[in-house]
């Protein structure tokens, strides 16, 4: 029974048929233009803490795999599309002086009134 | 835009305008129709010679009493109906974003911030300030908030909010002092801007052209010089306008 399940769960894609798979096809494009998925982390209104943990993510990419490594970019994109310009350089004063703690809750400085920690 | 001396609601620029243009319509239709109903029966249980003979009608009457009672319902009801409708269609877009656009309102002016990713995966994005434009001579040689013909004083700005037509995207509204509130009602559109605060909203632009706003938040003492004004572009113009500049990161 167990095995059955799980077969299904890993060969999820052949265990539909083909005219069903056709129907939940995303057909979306467009020229130029990379469409950017929306983030079921934060379903929240405010967004803050999406741009705040995008931000994490990308120092935490850097420090492991350097600053060249590829898919380190998509933490970037993310972080540079969502934060107001006033967040950002605070988030890069941080960085700047070796006071972001990455991984860990956002410092009590960030907290101060300028970080969106309502939605906790 | 609103024409002078118009009296009905500026040209729909969005489907949420739209949606909310008809759901306004249809609920006028109805508190029409249940004023004339209203007005008619108190006209004619006052205006019959003998009030109080004529009263006693009303009273004990189960067929009346029932009909006043299932009438409203019924009407409450279409009305919830459409508004549900017009809330959940207002809601989220069922395609995936395409760009995001951050907007910080000021004393007392707004700053808009692009941001698009292109199909090979490289990230354009930059920020401009908008100021309204007030003065009829330049104030200092570098002035560039000067009126010039055919401009709208108070409606339009030196350089304008861009959106693409056709395509989804997500503003992002923000505030850097006090509460401000981001207001197009042709886009359907009404954000606040509160510190601290990254309100998310949908977008998307059905037709190409111009729409203008105002803040809607009491936010100081030139609260009415800090107008909208955003410009729909076509696709194509966007990625060009896009593709100008680029912020370092
Ligand atoms: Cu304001």
């Amino acid at each position: 029974m167990d095995r059955k399940v799980k077969d299904v769960l890993l060969n999820w894609d052949k265990s539909v048929p083909e005219e069903m798979m056709e129907e939940y096809k995303v057909e979306y494009k467009f020229d130029g233009v990379t469409p950017q998925p929306f983030d079921a982390r934060f379903t929240t209104w405010n967004q803050m803490r999406l741009c705040w943990q995008n931000f994490a993510d990308y120092q935490r990419c850097i420090k492991l795999k350097g600053k060249t490594y590829e898919p380190c970019k998509w933490f970037s994109n993310r972080y540079l599309s969502f934060c107001p310009a006033k967040k950002r350089n605070k988030l890069h004063f941080l960085v700047e002086e070796d006071a972001f703690a990455s991984g860990k809750r956002p410092p009590p400085m960030l907290l101060e009134g300028d970080d969106g920690h309502d939605e906790h | 835009m609103s024409q002078w001396g118009g009296t009905y609601y500026s040209m729909n620029f969005s489907m949420a305008a739209s949606l909310s243009k008809f759901l306004y319509e249809c609920i006028m239709t109805i508190n029409c129709f249940v004023l004339t109903t209203v007005v008619c029966g108190l006209v004619m249980a006052l205006s019959s010679g003998r009030v109080v003979g004529h009263c006693r009608k009303y009273l004990k009457n189960e067929l009346l009493e029932a009909i006043w009672t299932i009438v409203p319902a019924f009407l409450i009801y279409l009305i919830a109906s459409m508004s549900f409708y017009v809330l959940y269609m207002n809601g989220e877009h069922k395609e995936p974003t395409l760009f995001h656009s951050v907007i910080t309102g000021h004393q007392w002016y707004w700053t808009y911030q692009y941001a698009m990713i292109d199909e090979m995966g490289k990230f354009f994005g930059f920020e401009h300030d908008s100021y309204a434009l007030l003065n009829d001579v330049p104030s200092t040689s570098d002035d560039d908030t000067v009126l010039s013909k055919g401009d709208t004083y108070l409606l339009d700005v030196d350089a304008p909010f861009v959106i693409p037509q056709g395509m989804p995207g997500e503003l992002l509204v923000t505030s850097d002092d006090v509460i401000h509130s981001w207001s197009v009602p042709a886009l359907g559109i009404t954000v606040d801007a509160v510190p601290g605060r990254l309100n998310r909203s949908p977008i998307l632009a059905s037709t190409v052209g111009v729409a203008y706003g105002h803040c809607r938040e009491l936010c100081g003492v030139n609260h009415f010089m800090m107008p909208i004004c955003v410009e729909i572009v076509t696709p194509a113009t966007y990625l060009k306008f896009m593709k100008l500049e680029e912020i370092e990161e």
